[in-house]
């Protein structure tokens, strides 16, 4: 509801059932605790400028250190034991960074023109094992004999395995043991040298074996260095790959593990061993929280390779879940080792869909319960598998990750029918909702509809469409499948400037021209009126303003084959392609009607862009002490509620203090809806006019129009009032 | 019923910096509602006029403030329940520019 202008001092509002809803047009919710650290985005210090500006980001956050702002953006481990998020240059290492850190970072965007968020990341597990299987801790050699070369002694020295002899030629020197990777990825251990060396691990079955050996795995003189093995992974050349794989190993039955160095001794060299596991890799759970209606096109998900960021997937997260596209070998560790490589194609990660705190969701594999974390309300996931630390000496245990999370308005992924008939359409793939368009994405995104066209009393209809930078062969409109041969209309736009018609009757096409009309990045009115009945130049096209007359002998019965698509081609062959164009407007008529009038008669279905609270962002307090989002620090009995350029500052009075508080902010940064909760008590409303509430006199990030020492502000007003807590 | 207006405090003077003395007002029995416009007539930047009423033009309970400059010039408090008294206290924050301000008051029984 829209609240009046409320008599002074203030007047009772009543709500209907425990809340009351109320339609707003503040930037800034004031929520006075007394304390500049609490409730940091929402208390009385509205002038902090660690407070994200809206054209930083609409959806608020906070710069510098301090409690998590829970805003849009902000991302969270939620579950995996000795992992971390920090910045790509691995500083700001947390559990949570929040939107305005990674603003602050410049590692977070808002795009308000194509509605989508850009953040970067990294997730490093810093725990050297995560579920490990011991080989040996040092303690004992027992198991362990002389491998290849030649074995002067075999002892332990303060808890290591330590090995003396000398490597032979092509084999190296290496101690061995048998032992059990069932069910391991990994191979850990520590070793160190007297002399600088190369690794020479071997596991072998019979004859086969996999190893890793040579310059790509260097022990330096005298310093205990730590390896991280990928045993399942193929040969390769780079990062940890193994050097060499011969045949297939059974992993569910013993290996014999050769351990050691290398190259050929002319004398005994000696080396340590220690903390030698089969290890499996950390799951790990992440949930980044967004706006809450996303495109359907929700998610496209980048891993950098240590040079530059591969796409490896998009995703559809606003309901169930759903993959829109994957290259699943894009998807890598930032050392370049591919996840398809160490866990098998498409495992070891996945993505969950749109859900609440504490929600569960089923995703592209197993499921997610989100934290409990309030603030922003809605939230997607990620999982992501990783090996454990080699302490630093590689970046195989971390993942960097540049989300592109894309979103919409409160209508959501449909197309309302202006036209009053409920034709509603829906919003497939890419397709960006712009103020004057929907722009198709030219791979993915098209509007599809379940109304026909109908030739019984003839048709007309009407599109307004901007061509895009390229010009492609690509389907604007199309209800038949008529490329194939079923009935109905298809209009073509092609890449050497015609427009095409193209009309079916189920057996056979017709294939009408308008020639060399179209240019790129150029407005077109496309009208169209036919009778629905085969003859000569009864078919009327003015484009722009000018007229063209067709002919087809083609007709059909009744309804086209299928339903009104937009933006792409009934059928799945890519043949015909998708549309690149911007949609302006688009109308339907199941009867003729005269061409001039087309864009001013009343349709039986139009599309046109009605854009509601693009991003809108429900932000949620709890009854709690959180230093974030606990409305157990409100100081005061009131809630404030003001645009800086406006004179007017709403207050909402309570005399039982909130257990709940919630609020809905869009990407201009207007705060649009306020949900209040007045639990046993009253609630009352009231303004109070204050010309400048950006002034601040004295300098404290309070302006004057909060400010309890100065006459005229809101808290000195309400000072006499109370609230039972 | 229409509203009718009365100009209660004409061109009050406030000094730069300064806070008047509380100004009382006496209203009809009859009056069902009123709406209070403040006008900032000089130019000051920053001026508060607290608005209280009272049942006796003594014991003072704050209606609402306003704060006006030389932009926003005029502001409306509009009261439901009309109260015996209005007491109005200027303060002007602009310790620069001295300022005139009126009050009127529309009303209806």
């Amino acid at each position: 509801m829209i609240l009046r202008t409320p008599s002074a001092p203030f007047k009772r509002i009543d709500p209907q059932g425990e809340s009351i809803t109320i339609e707003t047009e503040g930037k800034v919710l004031v929520l006075p605790s007394g304390n500049p650290d609490i409730l940091t985005s929402h208390n009385e210090y509205t002038l902090n400028s660690n407070r994200l500006s809206i054209a930083e980001s609409p959806f608020g956050g906070l710069k510098g250190s301090g409690s998590p702002d829970y805003c849009v953006g902000t991302v969270n481990i939620i579950e995996g034991d000795g992992v971390y998020l920090h910045d790509v240059n691995g500083q700001n290492s947390s559990k949570t960074l929040s939107a305005g850190k990674l603003k602050e970072l410049n590692l977070l965007s808002v795009d308000t023109t194509n509605h989508s968020i850009t953040e970067e990341f990294v997730v490093a597990n810093t725990a050297e094992s995560n579920n490990p299987t011991v080989i040996s801790d040092g303690t004992t050699i027992e198991g362990w004999s002389a491998g290849t070369g030649a074995l002067t002694s075999l002892t332990t020295e303060n808890g290591r395995i330590k090995a003396v002899g000398r490597g032979t030629i092509s084999v190296g020197f290496k101690i061995i043991k048998t032992v059990s990777l069932a069910g391991k990825q990994f191979l850990t251990f520590k070793i160190e040298c007297n002399t600088t060396k190369n690794l020479f691990v071997s596991i072998a079955q019979g004859a086969n074996r996999v190893e890793f050996r040579g310059t790509r795995f260097p022990i330096p003189a005298n310093t205990v260095t730590s390896f991280v093995l990928p045993i399942r992974a193929p040969a390769g050349t780079e990062g940890l790959y193994p050097s060499t794989v011969y045949g297939t190993i059974d992993w569910s039955n013993d290996v014999t593990l050769y351990i050691g160095t290398d190259q050929t001794d002319e004398s005994d060299i000696t080396f340590y061993l220690d903390d030698i596991h089969a290890d499996v890799a950390r799951p790990t759970y992440i949930e980044l929280q967004t706006p809450d209606n996303l495109a359907n096109t929700s998610l496209q998900l980048y891993t950098h390779d240590g040079t530059a960021y591969q796409l490896c997937s998009t995703h559809s997260l606003d309901g169930a879940y759903s993959q829109v596209s994957q290259t699943s070998a894009n998807c890598t560790f930032l050392d370049g080792t591919k996840l398809d490589d160490v866990y098998g194609t498409g495992l070891g990660r996945a993505v969950f869909p749109k859900g609440s705190a504490g929600a569960t969701v089923k995703g592209s594999s197993g499921s997610l319960t989100y934290s409990n974390n309030l603030g922003t309300d809605k939230r997607i996931g990620l999982k992501v598998d990783l090996p454990p630390s080699d302490n630093e000496r590689t970046n195989f245990n971390k993942v960097r990750l540049k989300l592109v999370i894309n979103y919409t308005d409160t209508v959501g992924n449909v197309v309302p029918d202006l036209s009053g008939n409920n034709n509603t359409g829906t919003i497939v793939g890419g397709v960006v909702k712009l103020n004057d368009g929907f722009r198709f994405d030219g791979s993915t995104g098209y509007i599809s509809t379940t109304k026909k066209i109908s030739v019984t009393n003839g048709f007309a209809i009407g599109i307004k469409f901007k061509t895009g930078a390229t010009l492609i062969d690509q389907s604007l409109f199309d209800t038949g499948a008529a490329y194939t041969g079923a009935r109905g209309l298809f209009i073509y736009l092609r890449s050497n400037r015609n427009i095409e018609i193209w009309i079916s009757d189920g057996t056979a096409v017709t294939r009408l021209s308008i020639t060399d009309v179209l240019s790129i990045n150029t407005e077109y009115i496309f009208q169209m009126s036919w009778d629905g009945k085969p003859g000569t130049n009864n078919i009327v096209v003015n484009l722009n303003d000018t007229q063209y007359t067709l002919s087809t002998p083609r007709t059909w019965a009744g309804d086209s084959a299928n339903p009104i698509k937009l933006g792409a081609y009934q059928g799945s062959s890519s043949v015909l392609g998708y549309s690149n164009c911007t949609l302006r407007e688009f109308v339907y008529f199941d009867h003729t009607v005269s061409i001039v009038s087309i864009f001013s008669a009343v349709p039986t279905l139009r599309y046109a862009p009605t854009i509601s609270n693009m991003g809108s962002t429900t932000y949620v307090f709890a009854d709690s002490t959180n230093a974030s989002y606990g409305l157990q620090n409100l100081a005061k009995p009131w809630i404030a509620l003001y645009d800086p350029a406006k004179t007017e500052i709403d207050f909402f009075l309570h005399t039982y203090r909130p257990k709940q508080l919630e609020f809905k902010r869009d990407e201009s940064g207007t705060i649009h809806e306020l949900k209040l909760f007045p639990g046993n008590g009253q609630l009352y409303h009231g303004r109070v006019t204050h010309c400048n509430p950006a002034l601040d006199s004295d300098s404290n990030n309070i302006p004057d129009c909060l400010e309890a020492s100065i006459e005229g502000s809101i808290t000195k007003f309400l000072l006499s009032y109370g609230m039972v807590i | 019923m229409s509203f009718n207006s009365v100009k209660v405090i004409s061109s009050a003077a406030v000094s730069a910096g300064a806070t008047n003395d509380p100004v009382v007002v006496k209203l009809e029995d009859t009056l069902n509602q009123i709406i209070i416009y403040v006008v900032n007539e000089g130019d000051s930047t920053n001026l508060t006029v607290n608005v209280g009423s009272s049942p006796d033009g003594v014991n003072n309970a704050p209606l609402q403030p306003v704060t006006l400059s030389t932009a926003l010039r005029v502001a409306q408090i509009p009261v439901d329940i009309v109260p015996a008294f209005l007491i109005f206290k200027a303060t002007n924050h602009d310790t620069t520019n001295a300022t005139k301000y009126s009050v009127i008051i529309s009303q209806r029984a």
